[in-house]
């Protein structure tokens, strides 16, 4: 035996005693509920007044041929989607302008705002913004003599559209702020250098920043892909307006609490909120897959 | 020396282990012998002792919040070995009570609107019988019971075998609202049948303001409409039975198509609110009462909801929903009330407050400080709900909010009537369109059960 065996064994086990407390509470609040979650799925229970019944995967085949879930998948796709894709285009071009350039403290501040405002009070300002007549934004088109160009916002066709433009305005402050972080690093010196050989904005943004905040930006991706896929409040809050919001809105998020909580016409499926949670979680863990794939390439040490 | 400090440091990540596991333990014993559920000493003399556990649907602050905690109180001054604890939770307050049941402490009373307390509680027999409440003498009132101010209507709905599981405090219906200064300027008298309804609407349509106003993001507000020509059409119970179908074809009867044919009548007549499709809670609400159109669907919170917007002068006044010809004319009956959860310990304490809260004085406040109604009809209603209170004076025959279906097919009713009801209100599909995809779609809901 060696001594640097016995001082690494020593090592180990000191590291393990830092790390036992942190590992305890994370398996007793984060692992054995998450099991325990994925258990409930594959059972049909109310939570009292009777007990768990195996029905194996059956509330998952339900779900599949359930329309609403098919509705409530696919705008949380949609969110995730087009909602990113938004997202990440209005994060980057934010980057682009805001890396220097006067005021930009206050400017970073300014657009990370949105993100510290409580959703609810956001959903429903939201609401009052896009009303139909007496609204903010058809009152200033109508104001300006654009009154054709109106639009019911809310409507059933355009509802979700409009919810999703919300996420966006909350989201791309927060976005743009980690980018940000990640523009910082890169030494000044790298754009004194390119512009001394005449690159563009431009160019300096596609050839120095972007591959240099590259890693930034995939752990931001993932970031959007964990909110994005549990959305709530903000969607709740603006489409339900008082009431549980109309199907054309529900997102994973607000399909499982409508079946496994209370809402105002409860029904407190746990086995169907579990299962769903489930489907949330998978989908989390496959987003993130391919996203750090996307994102695979090797470490550049500047 | 190191290995003596790696054991004595064992031995003190041991010591920690063995102190959390003991304080997690007697921490819960603590609590179980203090538990509030537990039941009230020496409960078997006159005095009533112990603590109650109430939780509330209503926020602090709110005029029924206000109203109940001085009830409250003067029950506790009444009784003084009694305490009353209270969650005033606001309307999702069937997530901690069922929290709280299914951990053993369960709340001894709970309040709230009585169709998902049916639903989440009563139907499955979640809750104690209260025909005991029923023969209570009420304190301050000698010689009358519970059973004597209370219609037994209100008290047998919610029955469950007979008994009645429910004690309502606050009573609520929906109908149509309008200003009557409004509907004298257009020279028309308050509509009575669809026909009328719908002439009215074309009245004030004409005149430029909207026939009737709706938000229509309130989903459940949209489906009062169709719920209700249902009821007018087809009588109380068509509705439910045909949600109850597993083959959906009684979807098909033609009492329920024409209801649905008489609300696409009234949806693409072009007299509805401008863009009532995207109404977000309560725009439409505030419009209607600052002036701009002529009837609103609504509960009898509506004036207590809008009178701050109200044009200066509206008269509030509300009409039972339209006759048609299919002749059905019952009143709506939607309750606010006292259930005990089937785990309380405190039965006689629960009974003994309800029957305290019911006195005439104290439950006038529900009528004089929360504008509401209450199931005691001897109990003076604002002028702003009158028309609703004489709807219950003439004893009419009742039925259920929704006909039931919200309470007893909460999945359905999210899922399913929700969803096609408003595509019939905002007019993406016809009336015989709607009857063919919900017929499709309780079909298909009740073979994935």
């Amino acid at each position: 035996v060696t001594t640097t065996g016995v001082i690494g064994r020593a090592n180990r086990r000191v590291a393990v005693l830092f790390i036992a407390p942190a590992l305890l509470v994370y398996v007793v609040l984060m692992i054995i509920p998450t099991l325990g979650s994925i258990w409930i799925s594959l059972q049909e229970w109310q939570g009292i007044g009777d007990k768990p019944t195996w029905v194996g995967v059956k509330n998952y085949t339900a779900l599949l041929k359930d329309s609403a879930f098919r509705t409530s998948f696919g705008n949380t796709i949609f969110i995730l989607v087009v909602g990113g894709v938004f997202v990440f285009a209005i994060a980057l071009l934010f980057t682009a302008v805001l890396r220097d350039g006067r005021n930009k403290k206050l400017l970073r501040a300014v657009i990370f705002f949105p993100i510290l405002l409580p959703p609810v009070a956001v959903g429903i300002v939201w609401g009052v913004l896009l009303a139909p007549s007496n609204g903010l934004i058809n009152g200033l088109l109508t104001a300006i003599g654009l009154e054709s160009w109106t639009v019911v916002w809310l409507s059933p066709n355009l509802i979700f559209k409009s919810v999703t433009s919300g996420v966006i305005w909350i989201y791309v402050g927060f976005i743009t702020t980690i980018l940000l972080a990640g523009v910082d690093r890169v030494p000044r010196s790298l754009y004194e250098s390119a512009e001394m050989d005449g690159a563009t904005h431009f160019q300096q943004f596609r050839y120095i920043t972007v591959p240099l905040i590259w890693d930034v930006a995939g752990v931001a991706a993932i970031l959007w892909i964990i909110v994005s896929i549990r959305i709530f409040e903000f969607v709740y809050a603006l489409a339900g307006s008082g009431t549980d919001p109309s199907l054309a809105s529900w997102t994973l998020g607000i399909h499982m609490y409508l079946v496994a909580l209370a809402a105002r016409s409860p029904v407190f499926a746990l086995g169907t909120g579990s299962a769903i949670a489930t489907i949330m979680l998978i989908l989390v863990g496959l987003s993130v897959v391919i996203v750090r794939r996307v994102f695979r390439r090797d470490v550049v040490h500047f | 020396m190191n290995s003596e400090r790696a054991k004595g440091f064992r031995w003190l990540v041991l010591l920690f282990v063995v102190a959390l596991v003991a304080s997690a333990c007697s921490s819960g014993s603590t609590t179980e012998t203090t538990s509030p559920t537990d039941p009230p000493g020496g409960s078997g003399g006159d005095a009533l002792e112990g603590t109650l556990t109430y939780f509330s649907l209503w926020n602090e602050g709110e005029p029924q919040q206000v109203v109940l905690a001085g009830i409250i109180e003067e029950f506790e001054a009444a009784n003084p070995g009694v305490t009353v604890e209270v969650n005033w939770a606001g309307r999702e307050v069937l997530t901690p009570t069922r929290a709280a049941i299914s951990s053993g402490s369960s709340p001894d009373i709970v309040d709230l609107d009585a169709e998902p307390l049916w639903g989440a509680l009563i139907k499955d027999g979640q809750t104690l019988g209260l025909g005991g409440v029923v023969d209570m003498e009420i304190p301050g009132e000698e010689g009358s019971t519970v059973g004597d101010v209370i219609p037994a209507a209100f008290l047998d709905i919610y029955a469950r075998d007979g008994e009645p599981q429910l004690i309502p405090y606050e009573l609520i219906t929906s109908g149509i609202f309008y200003d009557q200064g409004n509907l004298s300027e257009l020279g028309i008298d308050p509509p009575e049948t669809w026909d009328e309804f719908l002439a009215a609407m074309a009245t004030a349509s004409a005149a430029g303001q909207p026939g009737v106003q709706q938000d229509g993001l309130e989903n459940y507000y949209n489906a009062y409409w169709l719920y209700w020509l249902m009821i007018r059409e087809a009588g109380p119970g068509a509705f439910y039975e045909a949600v109850s179908d597993p083959t959906g074809e009684l979807w098909k009867s033609d009492a329920l198509v024409t209801a649905a044919r008489d609300l696409e009548a009234m949806v693409t007549s072009g007299a509805m609110a401008k863009g009532y499709d995207g109404s977000s809670w309560p725009l439409a609400q505030q419009a209607w009462a600052a002036g701009d159109g002529l009837f609103m669907i609504n509960g009898t919170w509506l004036p207590s909801e809008t009178e701050v917007y109200a044009a200066e002068g509206f008269d509030y006044r509300m009409i039972s929903f339209p006759k048609t010809d299919g002749g059905f004319d019952t009143a709506e009956l939607y309750l606010i009330g006292w259930v005990v959860p089937s785990g309380s310990k405190n039965l006689e304490l629960a009974e003994a407050f309800m029957a305290f809260a019911l006195e005439k004085d104290r439950l006038s406040g529900i009528a004089s400080v929360a504008k509401n109604l209450t199931p005691r009809l001897d109990i003076p209603v604002p002028a702003e709900i009158q028309d609703a209170a004489d709807i219950f004076a003439s004893n009419p025959e009742v039925h259920r909010p929704y006909d039931g279906v919200q309470g007893d097919f909460p999945e359905y009713w999210n899922t399913v009537l929700l969803p096609l009801d408003d595509e019939l209100f905002f007019g993406q599909i016809t009336a015989d369109e709607f009857i063919e995809k919900i017929s499709q779609a309780t079909k298909d809901f009740w073979a994935n059960q």
